[in-house]
């Protein structure tokens, strides 16, 4: 009976560090709710491993670096599979339709996104990969 | 004893009843036949409503339906997602339990079946599609004109008529969004100096330009995958207005299991799904259009078949993103029509074959379904999402049935059928030609991000009961008559004898109202 409030508790943290990695603040209480909820239907929840998967993100304070290099090498999918399900759940509050919806036309943004995203993702990606060998995943 | 029993409520056996009423017979329909739990009500325009609304209820769903795609192993076409088309594939892993290998395959249990969550594309078979089934264009026009005039089709003539066939009594197109319409503008300028073996033109689909019907012009809102439309059309529509006028009679709430035949005509064996009571009906005909799948169940349960494989052709599919570099920094499109709005016919050298495109917005999809996709980091995603999806569109390009094996069903000892399919291994490279043509036209590929659609994805199933000019055992005669029977008729696509690289629904239509007009004829009846 004891790992379910720890269970909950890591839910919200996980929710929480999530959440802050994709959108650069803190989550709704709404929001967090819906993730515990769907995360307690996920099929990948009740997956042998979670408790370290728990560990893994409790330890690392980039969560972004780490989802990148675990997509591209394959390890901690379940991190890749928790965003996909955040990005879905936030997509539906209308205070973050400016995350997902660009409402003026502005090249110059648009291809800073593209070239500044790239330099980003790559420097995201080799600092993921260390956090993933420092853990050992 | 009934004149005839329809099993099927999908698009093949609504046409089919049509035709029988306008012959004079009121046919028994049976059908589990779900029914939405409710209609969510959304403003006309969704993209606005996003901005001010939680659209939890309408994207994701109290039960996270929304969802089912990354909480289960189940995998569904995007548009079944959305938490309204929950009741179209309801159930069906009961009712129709499967063992699939290398097949993913869509059931629907509904009232109007899959149709009520298809893309609408509605297309003439031409002589060269029909060259392997025992009949011709000429057969199936006279129902393409009574279908077309019934269900308010939009289109015009362009230089795809020669594939899609007559353009009478057509709505005129939809308006083209911003990017496919700057696609299509430079095809127009350019196509003549291009190769000849690429053709482009406006989609046919049953989505209203002008009111018809009693039903309204679509009002470009992007609420095309979170809720009933009634300007797309669905046979549920027309099955309606025939039970209404008594034109037909609706037993829902029946899976149709077996029948049997003898001198006195069809007794059909049905379960009811909430009590699990066995049903018998009598018929003098019997009309099968449960959908190909669901068909060839019936059959093999009705002979107690437990050995044979039938053939199922699906067409293989890829999707194809495309991104317009002049549209990017644009913001989103948000009066874009969602659904298909160019087609593209492609001779192609390198396939050997026939191959059709279907060119449409992604504006209507939510935004996270491209986030896995993407290959930035997150963050980074989200602003690709922002910047780049505006530029972006989409073409499924559809291979015929033959470009790979069919698939098999066999019924097991234990009720399940078992399906078995081919991985799509379309070879990407043979591309090449296609990708540098609509290079010329300002719509760049992603190579990376092209994605061969898994076998069954296509929703296109077909052909495990073909016809035949000289059939087999489990095949039909050119009437649709099934081999061995006298009153047994296969109405829906599992008759077809071929699958070409073009959306079947309207040829399906089409046929079922030609097999049922053949029914209703006393002089064609044994």
């Amino acid at each position: 009976m004891s790992s379910v409030p720890s269970q909950t508790e890591a839910q919200e943290r996980e929710a929480v560090k999530i959440h802050q990695a994709l959108f650069g603040r803190g989550i709704p209480d709404k929001l967090k709710h819906r993730f515990i909820e769907a995360s307690n239907l996920d099929r990948s929840t009740h997956a042998h491993g979670l408790e370290r998967y728990y560990q893994i993100i409790a330890g690392v304070r980039d969560l972004e670096a780490l989802e990148v290099a675990g997509r591209y090498t394959g390890r901690l999918p379940l991190l890749s599979h928790r965003f996909q399900l955040m990005v879905f759940l936030a997509e539906s509050l209308p205070e973050n339709r400016s995350d997902f919806i660009k409402e003026r036309s502005s090249v110059v943004r648009g291809v800073s996104a593209v070239i500044v995203g790239a330099l980003r993702t790559g420097y995201k990606l080799l600092k993921g990969i260390v956090l993933l060998r420092a853990r050992r995943v | 004893m009934f004149e005839a029993i329809i099993v099927g409520s999908g698009a093949s056996g609504v046409a089919a009843a049509m035709e029988l009423a306008e012959c004079g017979i009121t046919p028994l329909m049976i059908d589990v036949g779900h029914l939405p739990d409710h209609t969510p009500g959304v403003p006309a325009n969704l993209r606005e409503y996003r901005g001010q609304y939680d659209c939890f209820d309408l994207t994701i769903g109290d039960r996270y339906e929304g969802l089912s795609n990354i909480l289960t192993d189940r995998q569904v076409p995007v548009k079944l997602t959305a938490p309204y088309l929950e009741y179209v594939t309801r159930d069906a892993e009961h009712l129709s339990p499967l063992d699939e290998a290398e097949f993913s395959a869509i059931q629907s249990f509904s009232l109007g079946g899959l149709a009520n969550a298809w893309g609408a594309g509605l297309y003439r078979f031409t002589d060269d599609d029909l060259e392997a089934f025992p009949i011709a264009r000429g057969d199936l026009d006279p129902y393409f004109d009574k279908l077309t005039a019934a269900i308010g089709i939009a289109g015009t003539a362009d230089d795809l008529t020669p594939f899609l066939g007559s353009t009478e009594h057509l709505q005129r197109p939809h308006r083209l969004s911003r990017n496919v319409g700057a696609l299509y503008e430079r095809y127009q300028r350019r196509s003549r100096r291009l190769a000849d073996s690429v053709h482009i033109g406006r989609a046919r689909v049953g989505i209203l330009t002008e009111a018809h019907d009693g039903r309204p012009a679509f009002a470009h809102g992007g609420t095309e995958f979170f809720r009933e439309d009634r300007s797309i059309y669905s046979p549920r529509y027309t099955l309606d207005r025939l039970v209404d006028d008594g034109k037909v009679v609706l037993h829902r709430g029946l899976l149709v299991e077996s029948w049997t035949e003898d001198e006195t005509g069809v007794r059909v064996f049905a379960r009811d799904i909430a009590t699990q009571a066995s049903t018998t009906f009598a018929t003098r005909t019997l009309l099968l259009a449960a959908g190909a799948i669901s068909t060839s169940k019936i059959v093999l349960q009705s002979h107690n078949d437990y050995d044979t494989s039938l053939p199922l052709l699906e067409n293989p599919a890829l999707q194809l993103p495309l991104v317009l570099p002049e549209a990017f920094g644009q913001p989103l499109q948000t009066d874009a029509f969602g659904l298909v709005q160019l087609n593209l016919i492609w001779d192609s050298k390198s396939y050997a074959t026939r191959l059709q495109g279907s060119i449409m917005e992604i504006t209507a999809p939510r935004r996270g379904e491209f986030f896995a996709s993407l290959p930035y980091a997150a963050r980074d995603n989200l602003a690709l999402i922002r910047h780049l999806l505006p530029a972006m569109i989409v073409m499924q390009l559809f291979f015929p049935g033959s470009s790979q094996e069919p698939g098999q069903l066999q019924l097991q000892r234990n009720g399940r059928l078992k399906i078995t399919g081919h991985p799509n291994t379309l070879d990407l490279k043979k591309l090449q030609f296609l990708l540098r043509y609509l290079r010329k036209l300002g719509a760049w590929s992603l190579s990376r991000l092209i994605v061969r659609v898994p076998t069954g994805h296509a929703v296109h199933y077909a052909g495990s009961l073909p016809m035949r000019a000289d059939p087999g055992r489990y095949q039909c005669d050119a009437s649709g008559r099934l081999h061995g029977a006298a009153n047994v008729f296969v109405a829906d696509s599992a008759s077809f004898s071929d699958l070409p690289a073009k959306n079947m629904s309207f040829a399906m239509m089409a046929n079922a109202m030609r097999i049922a007009h053949g029914v209703a004829a006393p002089t064609r009846r044994v």
